[in-house]
């Protein structure tokens, strides 16, 4: 009897550690969608289009980071353009390199995934999945991106949160699919067991 | 002040006599900026540039300092005189105009009417070393009158910065250095900064002799120096002929642009240079880019060579980047410059935001729409005149062609909007305009402008 029920707990355990990252990733992602606003107007949306995929995140982008830190904080550089805004200067570089590194490590087990919306189950925003190729048709392309231009209705695609070690801070990207050049890379911890945003990398041409 | 000195002087053709009797034939008054200075007694004096004066040189530029003098207006000739270290520091960027070492040289315009000999100060002033001697110098410019004798010794003079506040906000003061302005209250770049020749013991012996009291100075042009020192070894011959195209224009090239904009105290230098694939350290693709060096004052600007080839971007497409390209190093070095240089200022628009505040004082909507619509307007009249041959006439607002390109460098996707006169249809129509010249293809309900890639 002991037995079993050691075994039962064993079970329990390893299932609430294997669902935690998910459990993570999707709370965080309901963060990002909840806090998006449109991208000319900065109005809230109410109802979100996401790919059904989301993509692996750049390792270049945590390169980045740390290129961009020692730019700022070492060699004290300004640059027009790649650099992230900070919140509050209090969280302004505040990754140290360790937990990108393992930030950097942790994208080797990533992949494509599909997104789950029974899992998304906070969302102040309706979210609604899309199958994205449907819109690759030129002439449908030319017509949307006209009618969703004006009306600010984006597609979008998310990449797969990358967490730190702790779990406690979080990189996600997404880009606006008709959109060039629209990709913005956001940097999310967890304060009080919300995940709250505290900088972005926005895009600059 | 261009008015009275007109009907004071009998017309342009008294002032061209003037000129034309110190042989100056071909030289210009500029009236397009005038310095009025006015001293602790509240006499006023006025400072103009002159142009194509003859001597004028890498290290020799005149102004025209205009008086009142028993009703008459006094005119005098001033020609500053660089020595070679201190012309190689100033266009370096490592020394202000403050810091003048060399030869300030006072004379009348007309000789007819003031026949004195020049007034020669060697600054700085030693006063072992006769630097009020005034001697020996023919006054150029094949001048009628006799060029030598002193004008009385004696006398000292200083450079110094004047803050064109007021006496409600106790910022009209003077500082004798950069470093005691910047660590001032008002040294926050809020106000206009002058520099003034002070003289301060003049010992008159003579009529020729001149009152104590400050002259303002209007040195080479700051602006001309900068376009003068950018470095365009690295670009194709496509993007090179844009650049010089921008240098000439003839009411808003580069050098005016940043005279508009910001009157600088300080040169700085770009850099230019193409990069394929150019992308900023977290892999997003940029049209250009702007960024500081070890160097004080110095910054790289790249521009991406997949849109800035033969066939690339259009012509008013790669100049619009180029200009904006030119506004970000502008803007970082007003705010290396200014008393908190903070590296944690960095990114473009914390720095446009530290730019609006030592501009106007405040960051509200109401700040961020003037300074907007202040670099929308410079930037939008260079672009229409670069691209059309003809300036636009003062007063007027540029086509909205041409100043949707210059709102494309002030705001960014997914951020709030800085500037309330912009509404989310204007930002869509911008961002596509911009891209639509940078693809040199049809972009969300834009068509490029159909300007080739190169200029002809």
């Amino acid at each position: 009897m002991f037995r079993l029920s050691f075994i039962t707990l064993i079970i329990l355990c390893l299932f609430i550690c294997s669902c935690s990252p998910q459990i993570n990733k999707y709370r965080a992602i309901e963060s990002v969608i909840n806090e998006l606003r449109t991208p000319f107007g900065s109005n809230q949306i109410d109802t979100i289009e996401i790919n059904f995929y989301s993509y692996k995140l750049n390792e270049n982008l945590l390169n980045g980071y740390k290129i961009s830190k020692e730019n700022e904080l070492v060699k004290k550089l300004r640059s027009s353009s790649n650099t992230f805004e900070w919140v509050d200067n209090k969280y302004a570089w505040s990754i140290n390199d360790e937990e990108i590194d393992f930030m950097i490590k942790s994208l080797k087990d990533q992949k494509e995934e599909l997104w789950d919306l029974k899992k998304m189950n906070n969302s102040r925003t309706v979210v609604q999945l899309v199958d994205l190729p449907k819109f690759d048709n030129k002439l449908l392309e030319d017509l949307e991106r006209q009618k969703r231009y004006k009306s600010e209705n984006f597609i979008y695609t998310f990449s797969n949160p990358v967490f730190n070690k702790k779990k406690d801070v979080v990189f996600i990207q997404f880009t606006a699919h008709l959109m060039l050049y629209s990709t913005v890379t956001l940097i999310y911890k967890k304060e009080s067991g919300k995940w709250i945003k505290i900088g972005a990398l926005y895009p600059d041409w | 002040m261009k008015n009275r000195l007109e009907q004071n002087l009998g017309g342009n053709n008294f002032l061209k006599q003037s000129l034309t009797s110190r042989g100056l034939n071909s030289t210009e008054i500029d009236y397009s900026e005038i310095l009025q200075i006015i001293d602790s007694l509240g006499k006023a004096k006025y400072t103009f540039k002159i142009n194509n004066h003859p001597e004028d040189n890498n290290k020799i530029f005149h102004n025209l300092v205009v008086s009142e003098s028993n009703d008459n207006l006094k005119l005098k000739l001033v020609k500053y005189e660089m020595t070679d270290e201190f012309a190689d520091e100033f266009k370096n960027g490592l020394s202000k105009f403050v810091d003048f070492k060399g030869i300030i040289r006072v004379i009348g315009l007309d000789p007819n009417v003031d026949p004195c000999p020049p007034e020669i100060i060697t600054v700085p002033f030693n006063s072992s070393g006769g630097g009020y001697n005034g001697g020996g110098e023919g006054d150029g410019g094949g001048s009628t009158s006799g060029g030598s004798g002193s004008s009385g010794g004696g006398g000292c003079v200083s450079l110094m910065f004047v803050c064109l506040g007021n006496a409600a906000n106790g910022c009209n003061k003077s500082y004798n250095s950069w470093e005691s302005y910047t660590s001032a209250v008002c040294g926050n770049g809020n106000y206009n900064l002058e520099v003034v020749a002070v003289f301060s013991c003049r010992t008159p012996t003579d009529p020729c002799a001149e009152d104590d009291g400050m002259l303002g100075i209007l040195p080479v042009d700051i602006g001309e120096l900068i376009e003068d020192k950018i470095d365009d070894s690295l670009l194709d011959e496509c993007t090179k002929d844009i650049l010089n195209k921008l240098k000439d224009l003839q009411q808003n090239d580069i050098a005016k642009i940043i005279k508009r904009f910001d009157r600088q105290n300080s040169v700085f230098n770009m850099n230019f240079s193409q990069v394929p694939n150019l992308v900023n350290s977290q892999g997003q693709t940029l049209y250009g880019q702007c960024t500081g060096t070890n160097t004080s004052l110095t910054y790289d600007i790249k521009l991406n060579a997949n849109f800035f080839k033969n066939d690339g971007a259009t012509n008013l497409g790669k100049a619009t980047t180029i200009l904006h390209e030119i506004m970000h190093a502008l803007i970082f070095s007003v705010v290396d410059n200014s008393s908190n240089p903070s590296p944690d200022i960095d990114d473009f628009p914390a720095i446009w935001s530290a730019f609006v505040v030592l501009k106007t004082g405040a960051n509200n909507d109401n700040s961020h729409t003037i300074m907007g619509n202040h670099y929308v307007n410079i930037m939008g009249a260079a672009l229409q005149e670069y691209d059309t041959g003809v300036p636009v006439t003062t007063g007027q607002t540029p086509q909205q062609l041409y100043t949707d390109l210059a709102w494309s460098g002030l705001f960014r996707l997914n951020m709030p909007n800085p500037f309330p006169n912009l509404t989310s249809t204007d930002r869509a129509r911008i961002l596509s305009r911009k891209n639509a010249e940078m693809l040199n293809e049809y972009n969300n309900g834009v068509y490029p402008t159909n300007t080739p890639s190169c200029l002809d």
